[in-house]
């Protein structure tokens, strides 16, 4: 007898478990969307030759380096395929130096990188909007 | 001993079929990845990239321009064609738009473009 009422105890426990299990979030959907990232040589000629009115996306400037990142965008006007480019200055400096001491041999050189995203609808509906700053508006 | 001759026959056209099916040789996959444009859309990217313009065919009823940018590696390279009809091209847009962009998925060059030269 004691036996049976920590079974039923048992089962009774188990049933409050399962029914109070986390539900699981469903897995993120898949993007409706194709992608092909063009970096290097091929992302720096399209940024150069996509018109279209360039905008700041970030500037940091510290004592070592001066970061300017500008973006370009262009969306088809049916919304179903878009590309985004971004272009990254960077200038080192070098640090200053005890008065006295002569200036580096090679002054440092500025750094650009491109990058651009080329994305597609597969569904027929428009592809994520990008706004600069992931800032929507 | 019918039943097995008949099995026998079976398998043995069976391995035959596969092993044709198997020495068939498959074409290559592609070493790239692309998207396409058409349309309105190609139409619109073919205005907004500041590249020359190339002559690839006209005639008197269509004239045929193309914008190519190629990465100098030849890992990227974006083309869109624009087909223009001599009897709208004053005031309409083109008969017939493509774009697309392709992109090496192996560290190979893709293919290029050849433009088709006819007329003058």
């Amino acid at each position: 007898m004691k036996y049976l009422i920590y079974l039923i105890t048992a089962f009774s426990f188990y049933g409050i478990l399962a029914r109070a299990e986390i539900p699981v979030p469903p897995p993120p959907a898949a993007p409706n969307y194709n992608e092909i990232v063009l970096q290097v040589n091929g992302a720096a000629q399209l940024y150069k030759a996509l018109l279209g009115v360039e905008h700041l996306e970030k500037s940091l400037h510290t004592a070592t380096s001066s970061i300017m990142e500008n973006g370009k965008v262009w969306r088809a006007s049916s919304g179903l395929s878009q590309i985004v480019c971004h272009h990254t200055h960077q200038i080192h400096r070098a640090p200053p130096l005890p008065a006295g001491l002569p200036p580096p041999p090679h002054p440092l050189l500025p750094t650009d990188t491109y990058s651009c995203s080329v994305t597609q609808s597969k569904d027929g509906k428009p592809v994520p909007q990008y706004f600069p700053h992931g800032v929507a508006g | 001993m019918n039943r097995l001759i008949f099995a026998a026959a079976a398998m043995v056209s069976a391995s035959v079929v596969l092993t044709a099916y198997a020495e068939i040789p498959q074409p290559p996959e592609s070493n790239f990845e692309a998207i396409t444009l058409d349309g309105a859309d190609a139409h619109d990217l073919y205005l907004n990239l500041n590249v020359p313009a190339n002559n690839e065919s006209a005639n008197r009823t269509f004239a045929t321009s193309y914008k190519l940018i190629r990465d100098t590696q030849g890992l990227s390279e974006i083309l869109c064609k624009v087909t223009v009809s001599a009897a709208v091209e004053n005031n309409k847009g083109p008969t017939d738009a493509f774009c697309s962009i392709t992109k090496s998925k192996d560290g190979k060059p893709v293919p290029t473009y050849v433009p088709h030269r006819v007329g003058g």
